[in-house]
């Protein structure tokens, strides 16, 4: 034993050491170059009220935002709706960066029991979710998720007399505790749109 | 290719370090004084031994003496005198440091005297302080953040009740070196719910430099510098080791860490060294409710292995530190509007608030941290040694959101850090003891999936040059240091290429300078003066979406200059050995180019919502305060302890107080020492009461200078008081001791938020915490060889 660890042995012994894990990080996790982007980003917001009694008018407003988070602001259709008239509301979300472009509402639709989209109206913008106004319409869910509970990409929109402000989208995404209020989860999206009814 | 054009450069250094012409020994002084315990008077003619090299030396007729040219290491020194008791301590020597020790009388054997008690002080101009044995048991089972506490004017910031970061005097983040066993730890540092990637059990030594004087370990250290230090590789031949145990009631944490250790006695001159660490905790529990999947997991150990001769030695060191921690889901915010949703609730959900588990689920975080360090050392004949020390480090972070179908609720960093450094330490020449030597690191960041730091490589390089002189009579001590460094950031893109930056360059001095002045035994005052500077960290240039957690969009500025600051501090220092120990540090910093996060009322609308906007800018502050701490023995077994740290910080260009700084705070502790029995020795009770003010210095909001919420979101929570206990022992159970520590703390169960934690905006802070620690020291019985 004594013989094989002499100093010299020692040293040699620790240099291959050291070789070896130096040489070892060439394995760098990150090594591959390839970078994984999930781009899967909405781009797109797009509400169709279609009106419940002559189903041939159709009042189209979409949101975009084509480059993200951040740089350029979105682009914002304003909606403009008939007072005391019912429409049906169909919400759908875009990427519109792939070709063509990805609906990302299936996605919800198959995950539709940790999802809830609300739609909500405001008198002013970005306001808090606790300051939204019942006065201008009255919605209501037309869809239901597995536990019975709604889901909202189908809801039924009264609107009632005039009214000018905001109307917001939130897809709040509720994995644990979903029980059809606002409160659980956090937002996935979140799209605000002026609104006038008249 | 880089990779390998440094990988040749360092085996020719080594090759070089090999080489080298050998003979000599360390540089290292220790020092102090002897005392007879019962008359104060200084000790003539004491005989000091340091057991392990056999080096003897009396103390002068002031009772003062200095042993010189020691390697870092553990030494047993043994002090007699005629008509005393003679004294063994055991000293963990890193730097230059001075003790001084009373020696009972033979005659008094009413009690024993718990020498240890009394730990060394460093030397140095610049305010450092320490914590290592019973003070550093005491912090066993925390992380390194909430450990670091204990020192004064060290306060930590954090997120929840598992992240928590170092914050000295107001500095943190880029502005706070750690030092893993010397070597510098590169992580994610930048972000504020990034905690040091750390095993504190790895540590028998945690020693915090605050201000900017320690140029050997970087100029950029404008906050200060915190150094973990394992022990050394043992020396005395056999196998021994330790095993800590450490258990918390509040959310059931369990920690189990465990060190081997042996001088081969076949080999003299080569040791290892096995440790590890287990860690697991459930949910945290305020009081009131609990925080759900607030659990965290760590699992961590380190080898290391050495070969000593005198004229020159190897050690090579591996750990590894991964850790998985859950984020309350009560904070995972969404966008802003969920934000002020759950600031307007004022206390979680009662779906996040269920009940204990331990199982982590997403959102966590999950992160890795591997170290390799090589380092090597030649005595250069009689003037001196040279020391390399190259590393590798590796660092992976991941952010796991919510599973969802509909975002990127990923994001993964990845950052190989390279470091080489050559030092060379002068033996004294007229008195004058220093150290030459340069650094270099080269940086290569990747992320995938979700932005928020762009990739980028970095190269940095320095030089420097410290010295230190000691008059012959111990009096005068003066200290003196300058540094060159370079950083270069290259390469810097994101993955889609839609972002590419230019090649950025910083360089400038730094430098240092201190002297002390030894007045007596017992009285020093020190004044040190640093100039400090860091180029801009890579959050600050170039950061570039959505923070989670704030909930808000952050923007780097890649013009940004370096942030530099002019430090003075001054020291006093009054020490009566055992019976009383005073210490007041002031300090005054001039910033320029300070760089923070300005909060502003603009919205980036995205389709996650609105968000604010903040961006980083700088602008010129100044901070100065004040850390004192007082310990008296006021009666023969009781003795009071009071820390006092305070701080102003304000941004001299706005004229008003800067943003996030700790408010001051004290805290008082009572200690009773009921002395020795046969079987339980060095035993305390101890009672502590923990005062945090109110931050009422916050900058207001432009806008509406009345909003007592000022910038922020609300205002800064109101001042708390916590009362802690804790008890402790030694038990031996015939030849072997057991340490064994029990307290709580908070234990009036109180409801406080405290105004570093990012948490105050959901929820409160946990409530009393239970603890039992242990330890137990392993010698196995020397086999012959």
């Amino acid at each position: 034993m004594k013989r094989i660890f002499t100093s010299r042995n020692c040293i040699a012994i620790f240099a291959a050491a050291a070789v070896l894990a130096f040489s070892a990080c060439k394995k760098e996790k990150q090594g591959d170059h390839e970078h994984e982007n999930e781009n899967e980003e909405i781009t797109t917001v797009k509400l169709t009220f279609t009106n419940a009694a002559t189903p041939a008018e159709k009042v189209i407003a979409t949101w975009k935002d084509m480059d993200g988070t951040g740089g350029a602001a979105p682009q914002i259709t304003p909606i403009n709706l008939k007072a005391n008239t019912a429409y049906l509301l169909a919400t759908e979300l875009l990427d519109e960066r792939k070709n063509p472009a990805d609906n990302v509402t299936e996605e919800i639709e198959e995950e539709s029991d940790e999802h809830r989209i609300f739609h909500l109206f405001f008198v002013n913008a970005n306001a808090q979710v606790t300051d939204s106004v019942t006065t201008a319409a009255t919605v209501t869910p037309l869809d239901k998720d597995v536990k019975n509970l709604p889901v909202g990409l189908q809801v039924h929109v009264a609107t009632k007399g005039g009214f000018k402000g905001y109307f917001r989208m939130v897809v709040r995404h509720q994995p644990t505790g979903k029980d059809g209020t606002y409160g659980p989860g956090s937002s996935d999206a979140q799209a605000e749109f002026p609104i006038e009814i008249k | 290719m880089r990779n390998l054009r440094l990988r040749a450069w360092l085996c020719g250094l080594l090759a070089f370090a090999w080489t080298a012409p050998a003979m000599a020994q360390c540089t290292i002084r220790i020092g102090g004084s002897v005392t007879d315990s019962e008359t104060k008077k200084p000790l003539y003619g004491a005989t000091i031994v340091v057991k392990e090299n056999g080096q003897i030396t009396k103390s002068n007729e002031k009772g003062q003496f200095i042993i010189d040219g020691l390697c870092p290491g553990n030494y047993t020194i043994h002090i007699s005198h005629i008509g005393c008791l003679p004294v063994e301590l055991s000293w963990q020597v890193s730097g230059d440091e001075r003790r001084n020790i009373a020696l009972p009388h033979s005659v008094t054997q009413l009690q024993e005297v718990a020498v240890t008690g009394h730990a060394a002080k460093e030397v140095t101009t610049a305010p450092v302080e320490s914590l290592s044995g019973r003070e550093l048991e005491k912090t066993r089972g925390l992380t390194l953040g909430e450990a670091l506490k204990r020192v004064n004017g060290v306060t930590a910031m954090t997120t929840g009740p598992n992240v928590s970061k170092p914050v000295i005097n107001g500095l943190h983040s880029n502005r706070v070196l750690v030092l893993n066993n010397g070597i510098r730890q590169e992580g994610q540092q930048w972000g504020s719910e990034h905690a040091p990637e750390v095993d504190p059990f790895l540590a028998n030594k945690l020693v915090v430099v605050k201000g900017a004087g320690a140029l050997r370990y970087g100029g950029d250290a404008i906050g200060g510098v915190v150094l973990v230090e394992p022990r050394e590789l043992p020396v005395k031949p056999g196998m021994s080791g330790e095993v800590n145990m450490s258990a918390f009631s509040n959310n059931r944490l369990g920690a189990l860490s465990a060190i081997l250790e042996q001088q081969v006695p076949a080999v003299p001159g080569l040791s290892w060294r096995l440790q590890g660490t287990l860690r697991k905790g459930g949910n945290t529990r305020t009081p009131g409710y609990w925080l759900d999947n607030t659990g965290v997991e760590e699992y961590n150990f380190s080898a290391a292995a050495g070969y000593k001769k005198k004229q020159y030695g190897l050690e090579l060191f591996y750990s590894q530190f991964n850790t998985n921690l859950g984020v309350f889901e009560g904070a995972h915010i969404g966008n802003r509007t969920d934000l002020e949703q759950a600031i307007k609730q004022g206390r979680p959900l009662s779906q996040y608030t269920e009940g204990f588990s331990y199982s982590i689920n997403r959102p966590y975080q999950h992160v890795a941290h591997e170290l390799f360090k090589v380092k090597g050392y030649v005595n250069t004949g009689n003037a001196g040694k040279l020391n390399l020390v190259v590393s590798r480090q590796f660092n992976e972070r991941e952010e796991l959101d919510y599973n969802s179908a509909l975002s990127v609720n990923r994001m993964n960093l990845f950052l190989t850090t390279w470091t080489g450094e050559l030092l060379w330490d002068h033996k004294s020449w007229n008195g004058l003891r220093g150290t030459i030597g340069a650094s270099g690191m080269y940086q290569k960041n990747s992320y995938q999936r979700r932005l928020f730091i762009p990739n980028y490589e970095s190269r940095q390089w320095g030089v420097f040059w410290t010295e230190k002189w000691e008059s012959a009579d111990n009096k005068w001590l003066f200290e003196g240091g300058v540094r060159y460094d370079n950083k270069e950031y290259y390469n810097i893109n994101d993955n889609t290429n839609d972002i590419a930056y230019e090649t950025q360059t910083y360089g400038s001095f730094s430098g240092s300078a201190g002297a002390q002045f030894r007045m007596t035994d017992n009285f020093h005052a020190s004044v040190n003066y640093a100039r400090a500077w860091r180029p801009a960290g890579v959050n600050e240039l170039y950061a570039y979406g959505l923070h989670h957690g704030t909930g808000t969009f952050e923007l780097g500025n890649a013009g940004l200059k370096a942030e530099a600051a002019n430090k003075f501090n001054l020291g006093l220092h009054y020490d009566l050995g055992d019976k009383l120990e005073a210490d007041v540090n002031l300090y005054y910093n001039k910033f320029s180019n300070f760089i923070f996060l300005q909060p502003t009322d603009s919205i980036v609308v995205s389709i996650r919502g609105s968000f604010p906007f903040m961006y980083y800018t700088s602008a010129d502050a100044t901070t100065k305060g004040m850390d004192a701490q007082l310990r008296w023995r006021f009666l023969p077994k009781w003795q009071l302890t009071t820390k006092a740290s305070v701080l102003r910080a304000w941004n001299d260009d706005i004229n008003d107080w800067l943003i996030s700084m700790p408010s001051d705070r004290f805290e008082h502790e009572i200690s009773f020492f009921p002395g020795n029995t046969k079987r339980l020795k060095n035993n305390y009770f101890a009672i502590s009461m923990q005062n945090v003010t109110k931050q009422t210095r916050i900058p207001a909001d432009p806008k509406n200078p009345y909003d007592p919420a000022g910038q922020d979101l609300i205002p800064p929570p109101d001042a708390y008081n916590l009362l802690n206990l804790e008890a402790g022992s030694t038990v031996h159970f015939g030849r072997q001791p057991l340490s064994v520590i029990l307290g709580a703390t908070n234990i009036l169960n109180t409801r406080y938020r405290d105004y570093m934690n990012l948490f105050r905006y959901y929820a409160d802070e946990p409530g009393t915490n239970v603890y039992l620690k242990l330890k137990l020291p392993l010698i196995f019985g020397k086999k012959s060889s």
